[in-house]
């Protein structure tokens, strides 16, 4: 078997392994979603980037409100993408990104929201009063079949 | 003259098994094009551009053994299934649709016309190996799919398991659906503190662990048989084993893109000295007839 034939026989199964190896690492260094990245574990683990929440936490009135990423469909990108991988790096970026909205409190439903012209929340949240972005995932107990979520980053 | 006849008679039987061979790949070509058509839609260029490339293809012979053609199909698979498929969302299958893309890329590129479809059946039987034997890896990493609860949570939770999990564990079906609306509520709280009690998942717990290991065995001898070279006694069951999966999986578990492309590497990877064998119609039949995996069979089987 010549060089050739031999690369040409087993340059996609390297590539199907580089990408599972990807997928061991990065779930275990980054929390990364099990199902993504190519390392085909999927129907394996509960946790998948579906079943999780990422949002970012407020502090106002001495108070801390979290706003769940998946409300908001303007950073829909943003929430996926830190489902699939809550690097501190993404995060970082992330929450960068949702600084440069203006987020308020409306006082009706008791909660941050996006400022929209029309709207009649008019509280505005200053930006340094958005600490930080967290994603969750689901925690299932076989034992008592309760269902919550637990902190990943 | 005897000689002649004899030479006459061997070109004539080289030609027709070419010509054979030729039709397999064109079919071969022609149903992964098919996928490609249905699947490759995930974002706005894809589903401007794919359509363009992949119609013509699909009728014209001279696009479908175009390397450009295909350059350029797996520059897009490549470029949004594996460089950038952290930034969105990427199921496993759009990763197995790249590397088959670039499998048939390489083999117009570096193979002769009379190699390509033995490279294209060998590739095909080592990416169905590994794609088996990764899965069976994550599985024996989770501890939760080792005590079954993974299925214990998944059918009590996923409504493309409520007919069948209201089939075997009695559990009703409004019950699944409460379930199924807690986690969406679950899911968009917020307020993380928030919790809800499951139904159902003892009903199934037995179920869920035989499930479980029922699944570690049928992938493991999928990844043993399709890994191992074609000498090994095992490897010519695997035929069997991945026919067993495709029966036991598919009516139950709607994962169409997933199925879909399996079977159509299943096809290529069983035909027989370029002739169909019974497994070539039996993945054909079920690449055919997977949009009937929509129907809701074991939903109507609670109804009798």
């Amino acid at each position: 078997m010549t060089t050739k034939s031999a690369l040409l026989k087993t340059i996609i199964p390297i590539i199907m392994v580089f990408f599972f190896i990807r997928n061991l690492v990065l779930v275990e260094t980054h929390h990364m979603d099990s199902w993504m990245g190519g390392g085909m574990r999927m129907f394996a683990k509960i946790d998948k980037m579906i079943y999780r929440v990422a949002g970012f936490e407020v502090n106002y009135n001495n108070k801390t409100y979290f706003v769940n990423l998946r409300n908001i469909p303007e950073l829909e990108e943003e929430d996926v993408a830190a489902r699939i991988l809550p690097s501190k790096n993404r995060l970082n970026k992330i929450l960068y990104k949702v600084k440069e909205y203006d987020w308020c409190y409306n006082i009706n439903t008791e909660s941050i929201q996006l400022k929209k012209d029309d709207d009649t929340c008019q509280e505005l949240i200053k930006k340094d009063a958005i600490i930080k972005l967290k994603v969750y995932a689901i925690n299932y107990n076989n034992q008592s079949n309760n269902v919550d979520l637990k902190q990943l980053n | 003259m005897k000689n002649i006849l004899r030479r006459q008679l061997k070109i004539l039987k080289t030609a027709k098994m070419a010509h054979g061979e030729e039709n397999i790949l064109t079919l071969s070509l022609q149903m992964l094009l098919i996928v490609l058509l249905i699947f490759m839609s995930d974002n706005g260029y894809l589903t401007i551009f794919m359509p363009v490339a992949i119609i013509p293809g699909i009728l014209f012979k001279s696009v479908r053994e175009n390397i450009y053609f295909w350059v350029f199909i797996s520059f897009m698979s490549c470029t949004f299934y594996l460089v950038r498929d952290l930034d969105g969302y990427v199921p496993n299958h759009k990763h197995v649709f790249a590397y088959v893309i670039l499998m048939i890329t390489i083999s117009l590129l570096f193979k002769s016309k009379t190699n390509r479809l033995t490279f294209i059946k060998k590739q095909s039987k080592y990416i169905i190996g590994l794609i088996f034997l990764f899965a069976l890896i994550g599985k024996i990493l989770a501890p939760e799919f080792l005590n079954g609860s993974f299925f214990q949570f998944t059918n009590t939770t996923d409504p493309r398991f409520f007919g069948f999990s209201s089939l075997i564990g009695h559990v009703d079906f409004s019950l699944l659906k409460d379930n199924e609306q807690n986690l969406s509520m679950l899911l968009n709280t917020n307020n993380p503190g928030e919790n809800f009690l499951l139904h159902g998942p003892d009903g199934i717990k037995m179920f869920g662990i035989i499930i479980s290991y029922w699944t570690i065995f049928i992938e493991g001898m999928i990844a043993i048989s399709f890994c191992m070279p074609s000498r090994f006694l095992i490897a010519k069951y695997r035929n069997i084993f991945l026919v067993t999966f495709i029966l036991t999986t598919y009516p139950i578990a709607t994962v169409t893109g997933f199925a879909i492309i399996l079977t159509t590497l299943g096809f290529m990877q069983s035909i027989v000295e370029n002739k169909f064998s019974w497994y070539s119609w039996f993945y054909l039949m079920v690449y055919i007839l997977l949009p009937l995996n929509h129907f809701p069979f074991t939903r109507l089987l609670t109804m009798f």
